[in-house]
């Protein structure tokens, strides 16, 4: 326990010691922080814009005009239990009539004719990938007639959000790089201020954990104490975003829910010390092997 | 008469070399033995190898060639780890005395103890014993720039005695000291010695030598030209 202490005092006095040099690197790893948040924010939303659009694509099962209420009954449930499908609706062929005159209520005869239409099963599908498997399993049921699947729009839409979700994570790896090459250097100008004491730790018989041990804690408070800052900043701007947004795009329904926030909150005060414990870790090791 | 037998040294080096990368040799070809519990004064011109020898004691310094023993540990082929138990085991003192200017004479004895773990409760009895052992009671207050060079020496010897080493090297301890201040170090040091600690004291400081009638190890060139038991500066027996 007396080494903990013993540390934490160190770090205090440290901290203390080198103030400016911790707010240089508090402020500059909470810049990095933020903009970190921002670009994670701005891609989370639009990913969530882009799923919500690929969502909307579903399979239309017709079946055979001899297939009885009960038959529909079975293939609907028997649909429902595969692994990939997300939700069924059924639509009765009488349904469909209805819904077709009521459309085309400006044609007279469509309430003379005779109903040509079949049974509707829309099929929404849990993996947009995963729609022409489920697809080639509609054809094989009996029952069914004709299967049809928006495949050339549904390809273009998945690959474009796959697009959007690769330059997210490279944005957001590049940006932690960055942060931590910030962190790295001002624990190394810490490290160098407090050379004299590294070499009379080390010779006395410090063990080299021992003597990382503060600047580690030291990093991973710079990172806290950015990503806090960080939060701060990010939360008021995405209130006024949202604010700003909710005035002129009313209609957008913004996809970014409190819950998600809170995560990128701690997700951002975890970045922000992991990237500072280590990139600290790496600069004193460095110099110990010097 | 050019060596010294020893039957278990405290301190043992075979036909040890240090090359340095810019092709310096500084020391050719080193072999000696230096008992538990003796004094042993290092001399010789600037460059003749006497720091690179306490070096290669503390393991700041790898032997090149050769092995170096201490305490029957090969400290050249110690990992990393084991180079701090070493360290807690020998006591260095330099010229320049190392102490850290922001801490008080106390801190910076403590600083030794408390990087090395040792429990916060046995601190202050340890540290206070050393500084009285050393001289020192009433200064423990005191920062370096209060103290004067003689005190300032005294704290770094007491740091680095705190964890009663069985090994103590001094490189060059009354550099920096006037003639009289440098006695008092060097009476520290002999008393230190007397309580069984081995005492390594490498110096330029003719007269202090030839006054204490101690066991001179002579270098020059990166080798040992001399080895008396009871000798003086010059090499020569008293």
């Amino acid at each position: 326990m007396s080494r903990f202490d013993f540390v934490l005092r160190e770090v205090f006095r440290s901290v203390c010691r080198h103030g400016l040099m911790t707010v240089a690197s508090v402020s500059t790893s909470a810049a990095a922080l933020t903009v970190l948040g921002f670009v994670y924010v701005g891609a989370l939303a639009v990913n969530q814009l882009s799923a919500r659009v690929l969502d909307k694509f579903e399979a239309a099962a017709f079946t055979s005009k001899s297939v009885t209420a009960n038959q529909l009954l079975r293939l609907r449930s028997e649909i429902q239990s595969m692994p990939e499908v997300k939700s069924v609706t059924v639509v009765t062929r009488d349904e469909a009539w209805e819904r077709q005159k009521r459309n085309y209520s400006h044609i007279p005869y469509l309430s003379k004719m005779k109903n040509p239409l079949t049974d509707e099963i829309w099929v929404r599908v849990k993996q947009p990938e995963q729609i022409e498997i489920v697809a080639k399993r509609l054809r094989s049921l009996p029952g069914i007639e004709s299967v049809s699947v928006p495949s050339g729009v549904l390809d273009r839409a998945i690959r474009v959000a796959r697009l959007i979700r690769t330059v997210g994570i490279v944005m957001c790896v590049a940006l932690m790089g960055a942060t931590s090459l910030i962190t790295s250097n001002s624990i190394r100008l810490s490290v160098f201020a407090r050379r004299r004491e590294i070499r009379i730790m080390q010779l006395v018989g410090a063990t080299d954990g021992f003597i990382k041990m503060p600047f580690i804690l030291e990093g991973a408070l710079h990172g806290l104490l950015g990503a806090a800052v960080a939060c701060i900043l990010l939360g008021f701007g995405l209130n006024q975003t949202f604010a700003a947004v909710r005035q002129t795009a009313p209609f957008l329904q913004l996809p970014v829910s409190s819950l998600s926030l809170t995560n990128v909150y701690l997700g951002l005060v975890v970045v922000g010390a992991g990237v500072g414990a280590s990139a600290s870790a790496v600069s004193v090791g460095r110099f110990l092997r010097a | 008469m050019l060596a010294v037998f020893v039957a278990n040294p405290m301190v043992k080096l075979e036909n040890v070399s240090v090359t340095y990368p810019n092709g310096v040799q500084a020391l050719k070809d080193v072999s000696v033995d230096i008992g538990a519990g003796e004094f042993v004064f290092i001399v010789g011109p600037t460059g003749s190898g006497k720091t690179t020898l306490l070096k290669l004691l503390y393991r700041e310094e790898t032997p090149t060639s050769g092995r170096v023993y201490v305490d029957g540990v090969d400290v050249g082929s110690l990992k990393r780890r084991e180079v701090s138990e070493l360290r807690r085991r020998v006591g260095v003192v330099f010229q320049d005395f190392r102490l850290l200017p922001d801490r008080t004479a106390f801190e910076n004895v403590a600083f030794a103890l408390h990087v090395t773990g040792t429990p916060r409760r046995m601190v202050r009895q340890r540290v206070m014993d050393v500084l009285a052992r050393t001289g020192l009671a009433g200064r423990e207050h005191s920062f370096p720039h209060e103290l004067s060079g003689g005190e300032q020496q005294r704290v770094s010897i007491a740091r680095a005695l705190v964890r009663n080493p069985m090994l103590l090297l001094a490189d060059e301890p009354t550099g920096n000291l006037d003639p009289n201040t440098s006695w008092e170090i060097m009476q520290l040091l002999e008393e230190i010695g007397a309580g069984g600690t081995t005492v390594l004291v490498a110096t330029h400081d003719r007269e202090m030598v030839d006054r204490m009638r101690r066991r001179v190890l002579s270098l020059s060139n990166g080798r040992i030209v001399g080895d008396v038991v009871q000798g003086r500066y010059s090499g020569e027996p008293v």
